[in-house]
């Protein structure tokens, strides 16, 4: 089944006809400046080189050298702050789409899912590639989606998007950098 | 029997001597300046009356050097991180006394600070004491524990002594031995090229109070914290924010009041998304009130004192420099009105007579009448406990009273009052007021509007550093009701530049970070102001702290580096360094294996940095063109 946003872009409130599958092509924190998103970024990349001037930074190093050595499925949880996560979808006929985390959090974007042997703690609570299920029922406003927990569930990474994944996630750093600093100096 | 004691200050010495004399000494001079002898008879538990001298060294008497064929120009300064050292000593007319004195003791006491610092100091004299008596080992040496000067307590540390703390002495012994190495080899390597640059040599004169760039691995990252910041600043670019705000018109004793809401999710930096939520709430031109909440609420009485709260509350309140508020403390001490001023301790010990303390403040013009309705009105509250206890000296507080107006300067007076208002806030009830809050539901969103009523002071009668007022009173909002909105609107905001650093943001960033300890904050800071790596500014009443051309181009220099998995401009390595330091107190590790790990990485960083020297130069370069070319 697929989604096209236009179909909707006049319409303030519709709802999905079925359930649909979505791959994950991107995640930004909407609640939190692109600052201090390039300051976690930088801080992911390198902790040499981030900034150090701010007091939760400190904070931010003891708590991710914490790991969960119970959590026998290789992911770390760490506790994250103040976050509202807006995702870029894509459909099966590659449709594209924005989905906006709506009336409560999801808890899939609230821990960090890593695969196993990944030690570093990504400012991305999931691997871009992954995909999520969106049920029947889901508001849709303006051709985007509004995401609650009981409508949207995490599916994981499929092995037939593994090229896909690599794509994604290699040097994600980097672009992620790159791409922030960009929007902010285009709004200067 | 003959008992030696000797404390760490002359004051100190002579307070105590005071004290266990019963104020019937025998007063000496010594050859070393400052420092006296007291003879009297103190009637120990263990040993019954003994014949007593009481002296002090003044700091530390022995300090370690590298041999003259490793001075500065005789040896590559890489060599220094492996050379061999001596120990020196550094004040030989206290050296000599402490030895002359000992030659008859039967046993040696120490006296000097309960820290780290002090423990070392201990260990200094009795290597004094043991060269013309080698009947005093570590073994028998008897150090007693006290963090105030008021007499009972120092009776108490007199007749229940301990032992010197040997871990204590070998993690002290690591710090110095690694600094010295460090610290010398990197300054010599730093200040030749720099000497030896032209670009250097022309500008430097400017920025520098002598022709030394010196390093220290405190320095550089309490500078690395500023230059952080300063980068922050300088790069900062303004950042658009949405958020819905609502208004609803009530009429509150006859007039028209307009109470503001605000939304709960507070704001996001994406339009789209507040469009569409708000878009859905302006379908709605009623709101409902879902929830009116009164509920008492108190504003907390400070934390008992500690040093890094007291620095940083004297540079906030005061503007007084953190080195200057440490200062001020430990004179206070010395003059045996303040407890001992280095403390991490934010929590009273439970046998701790605080009523007695709160007593001899009763007399003061300023706080007495208050302190009398804490001890007579039943409003003395035993103070909160914080989570801090380093086991050796309780928090900073009154031990004797003392008029301002017998003080000798403006900041011995403020401290001083400071101190006590701390304490006696520490020691009353909370602040209570009452909270007003009401939910007003718009459309799926909430928003909540407070009004707090402050009904009694409390500790903020005393306390006049903090403020806590009461807001404009709510109208009578009722559970359950529909309300008009009268003004609900989609805004939009801008994010603020951050400030630069101010004082008492570094101290609280160097604390976090372990740079330095309650002690050694004040100086880290001292020396890179005096260094001239940065400068203070004031900016509408606000002092900031700002990084010189020199003390941005070492940083960044050293940043260019790519250093392996270190860095010498941040916390990480000195943090670590502190965290090994603890383990060999604690007994886990050895100060040897701590050398070994620690020299090895540092002599990486000076290899490369050694390779890498034209990158420092030129960072340094680059400052000043930019400066000059903006």
């Amino acid at each position: 089944m697929s989604f096209s946003p236009e179909n909707y872009l006049q319409t303030s409130q519709s709802y999905t006809q079925s359930a649909m599958t979505f791959t994950v092509m991107g995640i930004i924190d909407i609640a939190n400046s692109k600052l201090s998103q390039i300051d976690k970024w930088k801080d992911y990349e390198d902790p040499h080189k981030a900034s150090v001037d701010r007091l939760n930074k400190g904070r931010n190093h003891i708590i991710r050298e914490l790991k969960d050595d119970n959590d026998d499925n290789g992911t770390a949880i760490i506790p994250t702050g103040n976050t509202l996560y807006k995702l870029t979808l894509k459909d099966s006929e590659d449709n594209y789409c924005y989905g906006y985390e709506y009336m409560d959090k999801l808890p899939f974007l609230r821990k960090t899912q890593k695969p196993a042997g990944d030690s570093g703690s990504s400012p991305l609570p999931i691997p871009l590639g992954s995909r999520i299920r969106i049920e029947k029922g889901t508001l849709i406003m303006n051709g985007v989606l509004m995401l609650t927990r009981v409508q949207c569930s995490y599916l994981g990474l499929s092995d037939h998007d593994k090229e896909l994944y690599q794509k994604l996630n290699s040097d994600i750093a980097k672009k992620n950098i790159q791409y922030l600093t960009g929007e902010l100096k285009s709004q200067k | 029997m003959k008992i030696l004691c000797v404390a760490e200050k002359p004051s100190i010495s002579k307070a105590v001597a005071k004290i266990l004399s019963g104020e019937s000494t025998r007063t000496r001079k010594t050859r070393a300046k400052y420092i006296m002898n007291y003879d009297f008879k103190f009637n120990f538990p263990q040993y019954g009356l003994c014949d007593v001298t009481m002296t002090s060294v003044v700091g530390h008497i022995t300090n370690i050097d590298f041999p003259p064929e490793y001075s500065w120009g005789k040896c590559p300064p890489g060599r220094l991180l492996e050379a061999p050292t001596l120990e020196v000593v550094s004040q030989q007319d206290v050296f000599k006394n402490i030895a002359n004195e000992a030659r008859t003791a039967n046993i040696l006491m120490i006296w000097t600070d309960c820290d780290r610092e002090g423990e070392f100091i201990g260990w200094e004299i009795l290597q004094a004491a043991r060269s013309t008596n080698t009947n005093l080992t570590s073994e028998n040496v008897l150090r007693s524990q006290f963090s105030h000067l008021e007499r009972n307590h120092i009776l108490h540390a007199a007749k229940n002594p301990i032992s010197l703390d040997l871990n204590a002495v070998k993690a002290v012994s690591c710090r110095m031995e690694l600094d010295l190495r460090v610290g010398a080899s990197f300054t010599r390597l730093l200040t030749d090229l720099f000497r030896k640059s032209s670009v250097a040599n022309t500008s430097m004169d400017k920025d520098k109070k002598s022709n030394v760039i010196s390093y220290g691995t405190c320095q550089f990252p309490t500078l690395g914290f500023i230059v952080d910041r300063y980068l922050r600043v300088k790069s900062f670019i303004s950042e658009k924010f949405w958020y819905i705000s609502v208004d609803i018109k009530m009429e509150n004793d006859g007039e028209v009041q307009l109470v503001p809401f605000t939304w709960t999710r507070g704001h996001f930096f994406d339009r789209l998304f507040v469009t569409l939520i708000y878009q859905d709430c302006i379908a709605n031109p009623f709101g409902k009130i879902t929830k009116v909440i009164r509920k008492p609420t108190s504003n907390w009485r400070p934390l008992p004192l500690t040093t890094v709260e007291l620095q940083k509350d004297c540079a906030r309140i005061f503007k007084m420099s953190a080195k200057d508020a440490l200062d001020a403390a430990e004179k206070l001490y010395n003059k045996g009105f303040i407890s001992y001023p280095r403390t991490e301790t934010d929590q009273f010990p439970q046998a701790m007579d605080l009523k007695e303390l709160i007593g001899k403040q009763s007399q003061d013009t300023r706080w007495g009448s208050y302190c009398s309705e804490l001890l007579h009105e039943d409003k003395y509250r035993t103070p909160r406990g914080g989570k801090n206890d380093d086991k050796a000296h309780p928090p900073i507080h009154p031990v004797n009273y003392v008029n301002l107006s017998a003080l000798d300067n403006d900041k011995l007076k403020k401290v001083y009052e400071y101190v006590v208002r701390r304490f006696l806030a520490c020691c009353s009830d909370d602040a209570k007021g009452e909270l007003n809050t009401v939910t007003l539901q718009w459309g799926k969103e909430e928003f909540t509007a407070t009004g707090l009523a402050v009904i009694a002071k409390n500790y903020l009668n005393i306390y006049p550093y903090k403020k806590w007022e009461s807001s404009k009173q709510l109208p009578n909002f009722i559970e359950g009701e529909s309300r008009s909105i009268t003004g609900g609107k989609m805004k939009e905001g801008k994010t603020s530049p951050p400030n630069h650093m101010t004082e008492p943001e570094l101290i609280g960033l160097m604390d976090a970070n372990g740079i330095g300890t309650d002690a050694t904050i004040a100086e880290h800071i001292f020396k890179i102001t005096n260094r001239g790596y940065v400068v203070k500014t004031k900016q509408r009443g606000t002092e900031y702290i700002l990084p010189s051309e020199l003390g941005m181009g070492l940083i960044q220099g050293f940043d260019r580096i790519e250093f392996e998995n270190i860095s010498l401009s941040k916390p990480f390595l000195r943090k670590r360094l502190e965290n090994s330091l603890q383990e060999i107190v604690d007994g886990r590790t050895t100060k040897e294996q701590v050398l070994r790990e620690v020299i090895q990485l540092y002599r990486q960083a000076f290899v490369q940095s050694a390779q890498k020297g034209n990158i420092l130069l030129q960072a340094y370069k680059d400052i000043i063109d930019s400066n000059n070319n903006p």
